[in-house]
């Protein structure tokens, strides 16, 4: 128990020590996360898609 | 000045730069070497037994498109000292940074998977059981830090790297058609047109050339070693030589599967290549059993440091190969863990082995393309990389090379998920 609460608190001061991004997001920059974030979504939603078509 | 002194001054710089260039080189070596890892010697291996010497264009078009690639991430390396994990975290945030991270572990302990498929397929080729292949493996690995050394490690990886080269000698003992050489494999053209197999092998040849887990591997590996700025123009020749190494393999490993298996479209790996020609060619057989074998090794050794410096960066562990083992017990463990999970379910009876390697290249798609974006956007923060900050050329070159790569490698990842879109 011990071991899982010292990775959660780990994990959270991680994410509190990078939570601001240190480079300047240009506009060109944050349109290029935004459109990986979405052929991110299309590609886990194609698995997830064959995943349940194969179960079934 | 006279000729005899300005000739023994220019043979002294060039002994100077030659020693310069002998103490940098290694990652840039390693990491291209270790692209033509088990999984490389399988592709290109059927490749050479389906299309004959069709591919050996897209081989060559490949070396300086890898160069591209992992160039960057040595201006990368040495500019911000970081390693690719904690370079993502630093500059786009937690998000990207835990996506690419937890891609990377899942993505390198599969590809470490199909690495001990290809080691032991090799091995019982000398009638040796699989478990004792992995458990001495995996031994080798990790006593080869007890020195706590990078130094130690990187040139015992050097001869191991060497050995890969092995096949290259049997090309010319085995007399291929030269003019059919030139005629079908350096003309660019697709045998039976762009349909079915084809595309797929072409893809599996980019994704076996270009992976995600070498770009991580190469800048920590930069970091580890401690190269400087003016360590750069030697770092990059480091790595224009790995590509070449690189290619050559590649190319003997085509012709040896042509001569041998050419138009033979019933072979499934290298493994079974080498089980094949025991009983009509030992001397090849054994020369590929060791070749891929060795590729195994590399690809285990380097794949498996890849995943342990980002997370061991990220996590704040000592993650040095300069650290004795016990220095970096985290570390240490954690690379232990991943390659005994892999060693583990390629000794699971009935594993879905096949169905793994085809996995791997799906998971690597997706970090991929996140993988080279980010690598071009740090590149082009003056405040990050100062002076070495990508040029217009780079960046148009490097964006091309994005461009096609994303293309080939999402359809790549489609084709996989559904094998009918491209008439497989």
């Amino acid at each position: 128990m011990s071991l899982l609460s010292d990775a959660a608190e780990k994990i959270r001061s991680i994410n509190r020590r990078y939570a601001v991004p240190r480079i300047k997001l240009t506009r060109g920059t944050k349109i290029i996360l935004v459109a990986l974030r979405l052929y991110l979504l299309v590609l886990v939603g194609m698995l997830l898609y064959v995943l349940i078509a194969t179960v079934r | 000045m006279r000729l005899g002194d300005r000739l023994y001054y220019q043979m002294r710089r060039f002994r100077k730069h030659l020693a310069i260039l002998g103490a940098v080189i290694g990652p840039g070596v390693i990491v291209m070497v270790a692209d033509n890892d088990a999984g490389g010697f399988t592709t290109y291996m059927l490749s050479g037994a389906y299309y004959r010497y069709s591919f050996i264009w897209i081989v060559l078009l490949l070396g300086p498109v890898a160069y591209v690639c992992q160039e960057m991430t040595v201006r990368l390396g040495v500019m911000t000292k970081r390693g690719h994990a904690q370079a993502i975290f630093e500059a786009f945030g937690p998000f990207w940074g835990w996506f690419s991270l937890s891609d990377l572990t899942l993505t390198d302990c599969l590809t470490i998977t199909t690495e001990f498929i290809g080691m032991t397929m090799a091995m019982e080729v000398f009638g040796i059981p699989p478990l004792f292949t992995e458990v001495v493996v995996i031994s080798f690995i990790m006593l080869m830090l007890v020195n706590g050394r990078y130094w130690t490690w990187e040139k015992i990886v050097l001869a191991i790297c060497a050995v890969n080269m092995i096949v290259v000698p049997v090309v010319f003992f085995i007399h291929p058609d030269v003019n059919d050489i030139f005629k079908t494999g350096v003309v660019p053209g697709f045998p039976e047109g762009l349909g079915g197999p084809v595309l797929f092998l072409i893809m599996a040849t980019i994704g076996t050339t270009i992976a995600p887990w070498m770009i991580f591997f190469q800048q920590s590996s930069v970091v580890d070693k401690g190269l400087k700025k003016r360590d750069v123009p030697y770092a990059r020749m480091d790595t224009a030589f790995g590509s070449a190494f690189t290619v050559v393999t590649a190319i003997a490993l085509i012709i040896v599967a042509t001569v041998f298996f050419g138009g033979d479209a019933n072979l499934q790996s290298a493994g079974e290549a080498a089980k094949l020609l025991m009983p009509l060619h030992p001397y090849v057989g054994i020369i590929l059993a060791i070749g891929l074998f060795d590729a195994g090794l590399i690809g285990a050794l380097s794949v498996s440091l890849a995943s342990s410096w980002a997370v061991g960066e990220v996590f704040g562990w000592s993650h040095s190969l300069n650290d004795r083992l016990g220095q970096a017990k985290w570390f240490n463990l954690f690379r232990l863990s991943i390659m005994v999970i892999a060693g583990t379910i390629v000794l699971i009876p009935g594993a879905p082995l096949g169905t793994i390697t085809l996995f791997v290249q799906v998971i690597a798609v997706t970090l991929l393309p996140a993988a080279l974006v980010f690598l071009i956007v740090l590149l082009n923060q003056e405040e990050l990389v100062g002076a070495y900050k990508n040029t217009r050329a780079q960046n148009i070159m490097a964006g091309t090379v994005v461009g096609i790569i994303l293309t080939l490698s999402t359809a790549y990842g489609v084709g996989t998920i559904f094998p009918k879109l491209f008439g497989g």
